[in-house]
């Protein structure tokens, strides 16, 4: 297809464009998109652009206006918190892109990369709160944006993965007493839409309560997407562990390991190296279901960011808006894909050295 | 059987009746504190609020729905809007994939690059943040009524949706009778022939059906039309679609198309190169080989796989409830706030939800079946 590798470019260029009548229809059919919509949008974006000033000023630009982003960053980024504290939720996200440059250096210690996200979130949680070391307590219902969005998906995907084993396990079990419910759990919970669950956990968790007790409203959210999420891991994990062979199980047996060191040493390891990929999926996933918390009024990044559009003087710059936000979160999901794949091709690495 | 064998299953057995006894005992603490609570709030237990006057409108439903009809009709309206979006967006987004999945497979540089760029940044960005945009997009940027713009006759686009002619009565009369005489004539041309019968009489009497049909559908003019009339403040007349619907229809159909659009890249590259290879050796072009050899069993690949991402669309038209779209769960969040029965109205989603996944993967297994090789 690529013809002659001698040839030259030009020629490989049109054989490239014009080969056969699909491509010629194809390389058209681009060329069309680029001339329609390519000035609009470059104009758009960066030509007519406001980088500065007024919501007037960007009416009479015509194009995008990023001024707006800029006087509006605080609140997007962090909600209503107070801003002289700012500098603690900016020491959480700074903790958090060391952890991560970290983690994307060494692929391979997947277990200090654990232990540190675990601490940076309960720093993370002291930070925001307040009380101690002399620092102004802020209630959390002024916490808000990109920092929300980051601790309820470590808090959330940290309790996720420990109660999605062991319903995995639970499913996997020869008592039936134990396997039904879990499974029945498991399919029940993907079949729903996430959104019920997290309306579920919202509207039932304070009847289970003793009285007088109250989770607010952020623990029970997080705790709505943990539910959801563990049905999701668990089905990951029951793949891979399908597909282990059982002379793993028969092997550990002949060992005279038990079936909770069986589960720790031999199976588990396995399951969980091999299904890295469907996990990074669930992970991404837990990234974007965590903008649902604006559906029950709570301020994470994208609610932060919406609330930014109320300011009457700058109504109307949304594309800007949800471009800038959406720009975020592609950051941190394509984090998370690239991360996964350095792990596993310096897994494949050592096995096929 | 040996001791230390009946031991062991005794002793399994005896765990497997506490598993059992523990779970049905934490299930009825559970209730038991559930049912008090509820009984010292005042809230009511039961279906019955079902046939209680809702009182709330719904911006629109398939079928007849206003603030006086009862709970249950204010769901079955929700759920009529849940199904309208989800099938309009399937097709769309079944579409979507299809042609991103074959800029991908193309070989063409250029193309591939951007499916790839429209899979990467709309599958890694949340779908309730595209709703939002799409939102603004039909709302905020599209001008109102007086400005409207015309995209054909009698075919609006505006801030309060898309308006559009819709056939009157007769009009729908004389398109059933077109389609199914169409339809009658084609199914019974095809079984004849497939009996090796003759079948030229009927053909005639097809051709001579649809010419006669053409002279007809002259004399019908624009007056067999509910023409969309616009007023000062509102279009009337004609059928619409909300903002709120194109919001939801829009994002749903791109969002799935990604992953679709990967499903379906998957299932072709998975069918092994030496097929095409021996399509090839048999003298097949490309075309005939990708046609005849490869899509049957790529689509027996990608048939579970898509059908999971479908089912994720009609999950996830559940975001309506964001934009102001009347779905289900829109519909009921509304009765659940008024009456406060939170668990009786999750329980009617997890059924709703659950009988869309059983009908949807009945229907794939039929399918499936027939791709069987």
């Amino acid at each position: 297809m690529n013809g002659n590798p001698a040839a030259r470019l030009p020629a490989r260029l049109i054989a490239g464009l014009f080969g056969d009548s699909v491509r010629s229809i194809i390389t058209v059919l681009m060329a069309l998109l680029i001339i329609f919509v390519g000035p609009g949008l470059l104009n758009w974006l960066l030509l007519d652009a406001t980088w500065s000033g007024s919501a007037e000023d960007c009416r009479a630009n015509g194009g995008a206006c990023w001024a707006f982003i800029g006087v509006k960053l605080n609140q997007i980024i962090f909600g209503a918190y107070p801003t002289p504290e700012l500098w603690r939720p900016i020491l959480f996200l700074a903790l958090l892109v060391v952890i991560a440059n970290y983690a994307y250096q060494r692929p391979r210690q997947i277990r200090n990369v654990i232990f540190a996200l675990i601490g940076a979130m309960i720093l993370g949680v002291v930070l925001m709160r307040g009380g101690v070391f002399g620092m102004t307590q802020v209630d959390n219902a002024r916490w808000g944006g990109l920092p929300i969005t980051m601790i309820v998906t470590l808090a959330g995907m940290g309790c996720a993965f420990p109660l999605g084993v062991l319903l995995m396990l639970g499913g996997a079990s020869n008592n039936p007493g134990l396997r039904i419910p879990c499974r029945l759990y498991v399919d029940i919970v993907r079949g729903i839409p996430a959104i019920t669950l997290v309306f579920m956990t919202f509207a039932i968790i304070p009847l289970l309560m003793p009285q007088g007790m109250m989770i607010d409203k952020l623990q029970r959210a997080a705790l709505g997407l943990t539910f959801l999420t563990a049905a999701y891991v668990a089905e990951a994990l029951r793949g891979a562990l399908e597909a282990l062979p059982a002379g793993q199980r028969e092997a550990s047996a002949a060992l005279g390991l038990g079936y909770w060191r069986t589960q720790a040493l031999i199976i588990l390891p396995q399951v969980i190296a091999n299904s890295m990929q469907p996990l990074a999926n669930i992970a991404i996933a837990f990234v974007k279901n965590t903008s649902l918390l604006i559906i029950i009024g709570l301020f994470d990044l994208l609610g932060a960011a919406r609330s930014s559009l109320f300011d009457g003087d700058w109504q109307g710059f949304y594309r800007e808006l949800y471009l800038f936000v959406g720009f975020i979160y592609l950051v941190i999901c394509l984090f998370l894909e690239a991360y996964v794949a350095k792990i596993e091709t310096e897994r494949r690495a050592r096995i096929y050295r | 059987m040996s001791y230390s064998h009946r031991r062991d299953a005794l002793r399994q057995g005896a765990i497997q009746v506490f598993t059992i006894g523990a779970i049905l005992a934490m299930l009825w603490l559970v209730a038991s504190l559930v049912r008090q609570r509820l009984e010292a709030m005042g809230i009511n237990t039961g279906f019955a609020f079902l046939s209680h006057r809702a009182g709330y409108d719904l911006g629109e439903s398939l079928i007849p729905y206003d603030g006086d009809s009862s709970y249950g009709r204010a769901l079955l309206a929700g759920f009529s809007n849940t199904l309208k979006v989800a099938l309009s967006s399937i097709f769309v987004a079944l579409a979507l994939g299809l042609i991103a999945a074959g800029a991908m497979l193309s070989g063409h540089a250029s193309a591939n690059r951007v499916a790839r760029f429209y899979i990467r940044t709309v599958r890694n960005t949340p779908l309730l943040l595209q709703l939002f945009f799409w939102f603004g997009v039909f709302t905020i940027s599209l001008p109102g009524i007086r400005e409207r713009i015309t995209l054909l006759p009698g075919v609006y686009l505006s801030n309060r949706g898309l308006n559009f002619p819709t056939p009157d009565a007769t009009m729908w009369a004389f398109i059933a009778v077109t389609v199914v005489t169409l339809a009658a004539t084609t199914v019974a041309h095809r079984h004849l022939r497939n009996r090796g019968k003759n079948t030229i009489v009927l053909r005639y009497i097809g051709w001579g059906v649809g010419l006669a049909l053409v002279p007809l559908a002259a004399t019908l003019d624009f007056a067999a039309f509910n023409m969309p009339e616009a007023g000062r403040f509102a279009i009337k007349g004609g059928g619409v679609l909300t903002p709120e619907f194109m919001t939801l229809f829009f994002g749903l159909s791109i969002y799935t198309g990604t992953y679709i659009a990967e499903v379906l890249r998957g299932a072709v590259q998975a069918v092994a190169e030496g097929q095409s290879e021996a399509a090839g050796a048999l003298g097949l072009t490309r075309l005939q080989s990708f046609r005849l050899v490869v899509l049957p069993q790529a689509t027996r690949i990608a048939l579970p796989s898509t059908v999971s991402e479908l089912l994720n669309l009609v999950k996830n038209s559940s975001l309506g409830v964001a934009v102001g779209y009347p779905d289900l769960v829109s519909a009921g969040n509304t009765a659940m706030n008024q009456t406060g029965q939170a668990i009786e109205m999750i329980s009617i989603y997890m059924v709703a939800y659950v009988a869309i996944n059983v009908v949807i993967t009945k229907f794939s297994k039929m399918l499936e079946a027939r791709y069987e090789w």
